[in-house]
């Protein structure tokens, strides 16, 4: 999975991650730019994790995890 | 043996692993830190290949930290890409050494190499800006300095101001009163520190001794320093 940080910033970049199986990346942004990269990796085949966990009150956790 | 997303770890190992206390409970918002573990186990089941999380370490204890990085060794041994995305550069550091900075001039990596020196200074009082006043700050209150985007701030009491210097000059000029160079982008006040925590063999902290427990990158090569400093203080 390739990251264009063109699409994320909005200007024009040749910069890009490219992102490989098996390898962990940390990358500091502002704010800002989370809800455009949420939008740009959930349409590849990718799954996104925010604080913002959905909860359902009458699940419990096992439930959650089954 | 029951499954999500057609994974094949059993739900009682993972329950145990990410020290569900009570995995009977329903779920509530009280309960954020069990519900953050949550995500670190549904992260281990999914079937897609690459695994993005958003500040993950942003107002999350200790111990969850230890639990993400244990996710994080079982996510690349499935052979699955990791990528974490904070705001605050410190946390990014949490995760790893290598770390990664995205602005509107685009992508760069955050240079880790080491370049110490330092000389005392008497001063008690360091001269910083806030807004378009420029302020006196104590330097014994001071927590830790940043360099970010080539300008320098100072950190004390939940508050950030910018001090008109470089990185370099304000080590010097702090190091006498018990500051340290613990990695390239920052320095700490030892009178400050709380614990240093390693999450992995090459991701530690400083956690600073304030309100937020604000956690502070650590050079690999300052680990053994650091603590004879904060020893010999």
């Amino acid at each position: 999975m390739n990251l264009e940080i063109a699409s994320l910033i909005g200007k024009s970049t040749q910069d890009k991650i490219q992102i490989h199986k098996g390898e962990s990346y940390a990358v500091q942004m502002p704010y800002d730019y989370f809800e455009k990269l949420t939008k740009i990796v959930r349409t590849s085949d990718s799954n996104v994790f925010t604080n913002d966990i959905p909860i359902y009150k009458r699940i419990t956790f096992r439930d959650h995890i089954k | 043996m029951k499954k999500w997303y057609n994974s094949d770890l059993k739900v009682n190992d993972l329950i145990q692993q990410f020290k569900i206390t009570d995995p009977d409970e329903k779920l509530s918002k009280e309960n954020k830190n069990e519900v953050q573990k949550l995500n670190y186990i549904h992260a281990l089941l999914t079937d897609e290949e690459h695994i993005v999380f958003i500040d993950p370490f942003l107002h999350t204890i200790n111990d969850n930290i230890h639990l993400f990085h244990k996710m994080k060794r079982q996510l690349l041994d499935q052979n699955k890409s990791l990528l974490v995305v904070t705001s605050r550069l410190e946390d990014a550091f949490v995760l790893q050494a290598d770390v990664m900075k995205i602005n509107d001039e685009g992508l760069k990596v955050v240079e880790t190499t080491e370049n110490t020196d330092g000389k005392e200074s008497l001063n008690t009082k360091v001269k910083v800006k806030a807004n378009d006043k420029t302020i006196f700050v104590d330097i014994s209150e001071i927590e830790f300095l940043e360099s970010q985007d080539g300008k320098v701030y100072i950190n004390l009491d939940g508050e950030k101001f910018m001090m008109e210097t470089t990185l370099q000059n304000a080590e010097d000029e702090l190091s006498g009163h018990g500051f340290y160079r613990c990695h390239r982008s920052y320095i700490v006040n030892l009178h400050k520190v709380k614990e240093i925590i390693t999450w992995s063999k090459n991701a530690y902290s400083v956690i600073i001794d304030n309100n937020e427990e604000s956690k502070i990158p650590l050079s690999r090569a300052k680990y053994n320093e650091i603590q004879e400093r904060l020893i010999t203080l």
